[in-house]
């Protein structure tokens, strides 16, 4: 048997686990079957060679996939992501009635993301997708109270103005370069306005995906509602797929990516900037995690205008989005799966070890120096040095965008510090973010591959480092907030400001459509007549 | 092989034979007799179509007599392929209602008396339908949509319901109108041209007062019978008002069948009578379709009136494919394709969601959206076909419905047609926000919880919707089928939007 087919099984593997759980005999079991859907995914990407392809063709189905070395990185941290939730998950719901229910929808949610990351061509990609998106509302509403189906209409509302976007920029791209192909696409952009269109289209479309400001709302909004382990692979894994469109479909140069890119810088340093602050004002953990993703794609959107400005760059580039993309699904996975497991801890010695691996995955994050985050940190730098425009202005940027992400992961210990719940949580879950948080602070070590490599040694740095960042984590708890921000910053602005979101025709339509049914609708088909008898007339005539 | 005298007629006589034979049937024997007889109406195109696909389009004329004097039934590449349509969802339907003790009606059980003509009539609309897409000939076509009309009044007056009464007697006026203004377009064209057979006819078409005021009496007939707005009110109340497996009949295959023969007049030559008016008067009034029945689908409190609404909707798709004729696609049919991938993947998912809703309207005591609360966790199963019927109407990938909808987008970016492409991307964002709207008030909990009604034998079994539902996903793999049969005498053979040819 070819091994390429292991790249279509990983994505056909959970969906299958999920429809034969539901439906047949393996009903009971399917919790503890959710982490094997991954097992195909795993080993495509520990053993498949670079540019393993696999192609399939019958009818309309024309499906390509892909495994190139920047697919491998984005499949290798998508795949540890839903792992790790998917263990997590196990014991989370021990008890929970619906549980088969929620293992089926993450299953297919998975399927989806790991369809994606794989696809080689637009419909394959679309259709994952897709299938994530609309799986996932499931998982935010999974809870079933008033705050989950408010925030699963939000969240809704997001997925599709992002779908009617991404939709027909497929299309064009797909009628420009005549092929369906992501390749062919991204090759072929033409420079009429139709082509800017699509591709303006598709850069928005897959910003909601990202959590880019102003479409970022439904990230704080989506992710204190949905149950724990869902919140961990939004974040960490799905929100990556508007990433992985923006390098696959985003031109990689010409007239058309100059605007972009300087979109892309504005609304990086919004989201950087303004990610932190409102994160800062958030009381709910969850709601805080959100805004720090937020603030991540700002860096990632910097690392795109980077791309964007300077095709030469753009191997190293999109190497260095990647890595940071690894980085930030890991450890963001790690730390929302914190808030199930930290609060509850009990006992002295475990509460310990809560406090060590909480403290070293925030420093982790924060970006201490000689930790995963630094390493991530001094990788960008040169890049950026390099870039005409960006490097007069980026650096202060990226300082201040730092300098929040330490105080917005102090606050994260704060809130969520060992023991300050009575909610004690599974060994299965405990286990599975004590490995998550190992496997995100040590990772970066053990690739030393391109998008982490230091040039200096910074371990000198790191003790002083750390023993700043604790005295910070103090201060930060100690520190008052001056004014809760509700979570989804311009979603509550807006209803407060008297800006309604959807528009009340109240019973308008229905008094129209009953006088269409009444006279009006006669009037209506002799009017029709005429209009027609008039038009075909004239049509003869002149 | 079967000789082509016997293979085309074959899928009209079985279920005209049928028909008579289930009234005459005893009724103890009606619900099995009544599904073997259906997977028999099933299979009877299927001859047909071996022939067709080796050794090209197949035509009888009926009773020896010999076109203009006679009737021809053709059976192409497009005939073929709606005949096949039509058993998939006859058979499926038919197994689903056969199920259902007693025979299919809403109400609750004081007034379900057993209902036997259900299956006569039911087979009489089978066999109007594929006489309808066999018919060459203006008049025949006439007879057929008539024959269709009054089996659906039949149907919904099975319901037996005050407010279903109305419908059907509303749709039967309307029915009505909409025949004769067909017919005095005809009347006034054979007065004219002298023949019916739309082969014939093709010589005779060209831009002249009568020609034209008979095309738009007949369009006009023909956009009542596919309920293009402004002309779609019949279709909610009886659509929503009939039982749930005659609702899946009439908005899965009816409105289909009088979508297909505004395709097939237009392109058998009427496309030169009105080479620009027309096609833009479609746009126009589907757009405004596709919209009118989104909101109004958004504001309905029952489920089965969401689902009416949305074929308004979704009707409104297909008449925007006039105006985008012109482009070149990569599948065979071209655009023309397009629509009839669309029509035919509605009309699976729609049979499929209607049944899907009489489920659920079994099992949870009522279609208001209000009594739906706590569905997806006491009958997960209705709930989740129901989800994948939306998918398929929203259109979302890998479906049939994404195929289509990607053809017609593709058309209308070629000819450069923003508002076109526009209206198909709106139209899956209204469909998502109604269909949506039904699959959370499922997820909802119950407020007050009562206990779970116990799934009745009346709901009737899950495998046929199953199979209704899946087949868009299955079909849009195994697409070169269908492409292949669409090429089979050419039957969309016409030239581009606006390229108008002289007139001969």
């Amino acid at each position: 048997m070819n091994p390429e087919w292991l790249l279509p099984l990983s994505a056909v593997a959970p969906i299958v686990i999920a429809l034969s759980g539901w439906l047949g005999p393996l009903r009971p079991a399917l919790p503890f079957l959710t982490p094997v859907g991954l097992v195909p995914a795993l080993a495509a990407a520990a053993w498949l060679p670079d540019g393993a392809a696999f192609s399939f063709q019958k009818g309309h189905l024309e499906t390509a996939w892909l495994l190139d070395p920047a697919s491998r990185t984005v499949l290798w941290f998508t795949a540890l992501g839903w792992l790790l939730a998917a263990c997590a998950g196990v014991g989370y719901f021990r008890r929970h009635p619906r549980r088969v229910s929620f293992s089926a929808v993450f299953l297919i949610a998975m399927g989806g993301n790991l369809l994606l990351v794989l696809a080689a061509d637009a419909v394959t990609f679309y259709t994952g997708f897709a299938l994530m998106s609309f799986a996932s509302w499931a998982l935010v509403v999974f809870d079933a109270n008033d705050p989950a189906f408010f925030a699963g209409r939000v969240y809704l509302g997001l997925v599709l103005l992002g779908e009617i976007m991404v939709f027909p920029g497929l299309v064009k791209g797909a009628v420009l370069a005549d092929s369906t192909l992501l390749a062919d696409i991204q090759a072929r952009w033409g420079t009429d306005p139709a082509s800017a269109v699509a591709i303006w289209l598709l850069f928005l479309g897959f910003g909601i995906k990202a959590g880019m400001a102003p479409f970022h709302f439904w990230l704080p909004v989506a992710h204190p509602a949905a149950p724990t382990p869902a919140s961990a692979v939004l974040s960490g894994c799905m929100i990556k797929a508007g990433v992985v469109g923006w390098i696959r479909l985003l031109p990689t140069g010409g007239p058309l990516a100059e605007p972009l890119a300087v979109a892309a810088v504005c609304l990086g340093a919004v989201n950087l900037l303004g990610g932190g602050v409102a994160g800062l004002l958030q009381t709910h953990p969850k709601a805080l995690l959100a805004y720090t993703s937020i603030q991540a794609s700002g860096t990632l959107l910097l690392g795109l205008a980077l791309t964007l400005f300077e095709p030469s760059l753009r191997p190293a580039g999109v190497g260095m989005m990647l890595g940071y993309a690894a980085f930030h699904a890991l450890h963001k996975a790690s730390l929302f799966l914190a808030v199930a497991v930290s609060p509850g801890v009990t006992g002295p010695w475990k509460r310990r070890l809560a406090w060590l691996v909480l403290l070293a995955l925030a420093a982790s994050y924060a970006g201490v120096p000689g930790l995963a985050g630094d390493l991530a940190k001094q990788a960008a730098k040169p890049l950026f040095a390099a870039t005409e425009p960006l490097s007069v202005l980026l650096p202060y940027l990226l300082a201040a965008g730092g300098f929040l992400t330490l105080l917005t992961t102090a606050r994260v210990v704060a809130l969520i510090r060992p023991g300050s719940s009575a909610h004690a949580p599974h060994p299965v879950t405990w286990l599975s973010w004590l490995v998550g948080a190992c496997l995100a602070v040590l990772w970066p070590f053990a690739v030393q591959g391109a998008p982490f490599v230091v040039t200096d040694d910074p371990f000198t740095w790191a003790p002083f480092g750390v023993a700043c960042y604790l005295i910070l984590c103090w201060l930060v708890r100690r520190w008052p907030l001056p004014v809760a921000m509700p979570p989804g910053d311009v979603l509550h602005l807006a209803t407060k400001t008297g800006v309604r979101p959807p528009p009340d025709l109240g019973l308008r339509p229905l008094q129209w459509e009953a006088a269409l049914s009444g006279p009006a609708g006669a009037a209506a088909l002799l009017l029709l007549l005429l209009v027609m008898l008039g038009l075909l007339s004239r049509a003869i005539l002149f | 092989m079967m000789p082509a005298s016997v293979a085309v007629p074959l899928p009209v006589l079985v279920p005209l034979v049928l028909a008579l034979g289930a009234l005459l049937c005893p009724a103890a024997w009606l619900r099995w007799g009544a599904r073997i007889g259906a997977l028999a109406c099933a299979a009877a195109p299927l001859p047909g179509v071996r022939l067709i696909l080796s050794h090209g389009p197949a035509e009888i004329a009926l009773g020896g007599w010999e076109t203009p004097l006679g009737i021809r039934l053709v059976l192409d590449g497009l005939s073929g392929l709606f005949l096949l349509f039509h058993s998939l969802v006859g058979a499926a339907v038919a197994w689903h209602a056969g199920s259902i003790r007693p025979p299919p009606t809403d109400t609750p059980p004081r007034s379900s008396r057993p209902v036997p003509i259900f299956w006569p009539l039911f087979f009489l609309l089978w066999g109007g339908l594929n006489a309808l897409v066999l018919s060459q000939d203006l008049f025949n076509l006439y007879v057929c949509l008539e024959f269709i009309s009054l089996a659906g009044v039949g149907l919904i007056l099975l319901s037996g319901s005050v407010g279903a009464l109305r419908a059907a007697v509303n749709y039967l006026l309307l029915a009505l109108l909409g025949g004769l203004l067909y017919l005095l377009g005809v009347g006034l064209l054979y007065s004219r041209t002298g023949v019916l057979d739309l082969e014939h006819l093709a010589a005779y078409l060209a831009p002249g007062l009568m020609l034209n005021a008979g095309l738009t009496f007949m369009m006009l007939g023909l956009m009542i019978k596919s309920a293009l707005f402004p002309l779609h009110t019949w279709l909610p109340p009886a659509h929503a008002g009939a039982p749930a497996p005659v609702s899946a009949l009439l908005s899965g295959l009816v409105i289909s069948a009088a979508y297909l023969v505004v395709l097939r007049l237009w392109t058998s030559g009427f496309h030169r009578l009105a080479p620009e008016v027309l096609p833009r008067l479609f746009s126009v009034l589907g757009s405004a379709g596709i919209v009118w029945g989104g909101v109004l689908a958004l504001r309905q409190d029952r489920l089965k009136r969401v689902l009416a609404y949305s074929t308004v909707s979704q009707t409104g798709y297909l008449f925007l494919v006039f105006a985008l004729s012109g482009a070149e696609t990569r599948s065979q049919g071209g655009v023309w394709a397009g629509s009839i991938y669309l029509a035919i993947s509605h009309g699976l998912a729609k049979a499929g969601a209607f049944l899907a809703a009489g489920m659920l309207m079994q099992r949870c005591g009522s279609d208001r959206l209000e009594d739906l609360r706590g569905a997806a966790t006491a009958h997960p199963l209705p709930v989740a076909l129901l989800g994948l019927a939306a998918a398929t109407l929203m259109g979302l990938p890998p479906g049939l419905g994404f195929t289509g909808k990607w053809m017609l987008l593709d058309a209308a970016f070629q000819l450069e047609q923003w508002a076109s492409g526009l209206m198909i991307l709106v139209g899956g964002l209204l469909a998502a926000g109604y269909l949506m709207r039904v699959i959370e008030r499922c997820f909802r909990t119950d407020p007050a919880a009562t206990a779970p009604v116990p799934p009745s034998d009346r709901a009737g079994p899950m495998f046929p919707v199953l199979i209704l539902v899946l087949a868009p996903f299955v079909l849009s793999w195994l697409l070169a089928g269908p492409d292949n049969l669409l090429r089979i005498g050419a039957p969309l053979d016409v030239p581009a939007w606006p390229g108008a040819e002289s007139a001969p």
